[in-house]
């Protein structure tokens, strides 16, 4: 059999440490190593290097430390299962979806009506309606008026009942109307 | 019950059949990763999530490999990410290293600082080459598994472990003669 060069006898080094040789590549890279002080070496730091990186072992951590895997990730698949929905049902899409409808709601049933009440004006919403029956006096079916003119003599008084609350300028309605009325 | 049938059992809707497979593979999977990531809190956490990942994508496994060599392949892929993410670069000391008290103090010196430059010199292999050497020294599996748990062939494999062994032992002799 030819003899051995140095790279490959450092090839077989690696391979007769990792996984073993059959008999004649052994006695050959013998042979080779007896005779050549380089591969001799080779072979010594490489044995022990490969040696040193198997003995490079962490310990098992423990019972205690399995016990706590084991808990958290049976938790963990738990909470996979509960998001993956039972029966198939994407909750998380459901979810997702109802969250929309509130928010949808909320803007154009709750926000826009909140924002038309602002916009009313307060004097106007001061004035309820048995006030504007007085104010305007019976009508067609009354026997009674409800105001006389005992109570009200000018029609400036009337103007200052009606839009008082409003710095004297009544807004909207005609003041006119019930001042005829008055003088009638 | 083998692997296979369990996955079956699992897509019929078994999840009993995932608790099997967990209990089967969830200390030396976690114990693969330790040896490699050097931490227990991140070995765990590593761990767990390959199994989060695998509980969700198993109805999609197509079997072409084994479920371990899919499982591992998960796991190699989460601490790639994990070691790129830690920007790794020198492999922590085991809190569990304890010195051995048959050996003489020099000897423990001698041996604690081998160790230390033989982390240090694992660190800064090549990323395949690192795995490769791990999961062949460690692991003990053949080429041809590696290959399929970090993608390549059985021979790419294989001299990415000869790389490996060249350059610790050059790494470990220059520390040596710059020591």
């Amino acid at each position: 059999m030819k003899a051995l060069d140095c790279h490959r006898a450092e090839e077989l080094i690696i391979v007769g440490l990792d996984e073993g040789l059959d008999e004649g590549r052994a006695t050959l890279l013998q042979e080779h190593i007896d005779r050549c002080p380089s591969c001799r070496l080779y072979s010594e730091e490489m044995r022990r290097v490969l040696g040193l990186v198997a003995s490079d072992l962490p310990a098992d951590p423990g019972e205690g430390y399995w016990t706590r895997y084991q808990v958290s990730l049976e938790a963990k698949l738990l909470e996979k299962e509960v998001a993956r929905g039972w029966w198939g049902i994407p909750w998380k899409a459901l979810g997702a979806a109802a969250t929309a409808a509130v928010v949808l709601l909320a803007v154009y049933g709750g926000i826009f009506h909140v924002g038309k009440q602002q916009n009313v004006d307060v004097n106007t919403q001061l004035i309820v309606l048995n006030d504007l029956s007085q104010v305007l006096g019976p009508g067609d079916d009354e026997e009674t008026p409800s105001l006389s003119l005992r109570d009200w003599t000018t029609s400036a008084m009337i103007s200052q009942q009606v839009a008082g609350y409003a710095n004297g300028t009544p807004s909207w309605f005609e003041v006119e109307e019930e001042s005829d009325y008055l003088l009638l | 019950m083998n692997d296979e049938d369990l996955v079956k059992e699992f897509r019929k809707g078994n999840r009993n059949a995932f608790t099997e497979l967990v209990n089967r593979y969830s200390r030396p999977l976690t114990m693969t990763i330790l040896r490699i990531v050097r931490d227990a809190e991140d070995a765990k956490d590593i761990s767990q999530a390959v199994f989060l990942k695998a509980f969700e994508g198993l109805s999609g496994f197509m079997m072409a490999s084994s479920f371990k060599t899919w499982l591992y392949r998960i796991a190699m892929n989460s601490v790639k990410d994990h070691l790129r993410k830690r920007k790794w670069t020198v492999m922590g000391p085991f809190p569990e290293d304890r010195p051995d008290p048959a050996k003489s103090p020099i000897e423990r010196m001698e041996a604690a600082s081998d160790l230390k430059q033989l982390r240090a010199a694992v660190a800064r292999l090549p990323e395949k080459q690192r795995l490769t050497l791990q999961l062949r020294i460690y692991e003990e599996m053949d080429y041809r598994e590696i290959a399929r748990v970090l993608g390549g062939t059985a021979g790419a494999a294989r001299a990415n472990f000869f790389q490996a062994t060249k350059t610790l032992r050059e790494h470990l002799g220059r520390d040596h003669e710059s020591a």
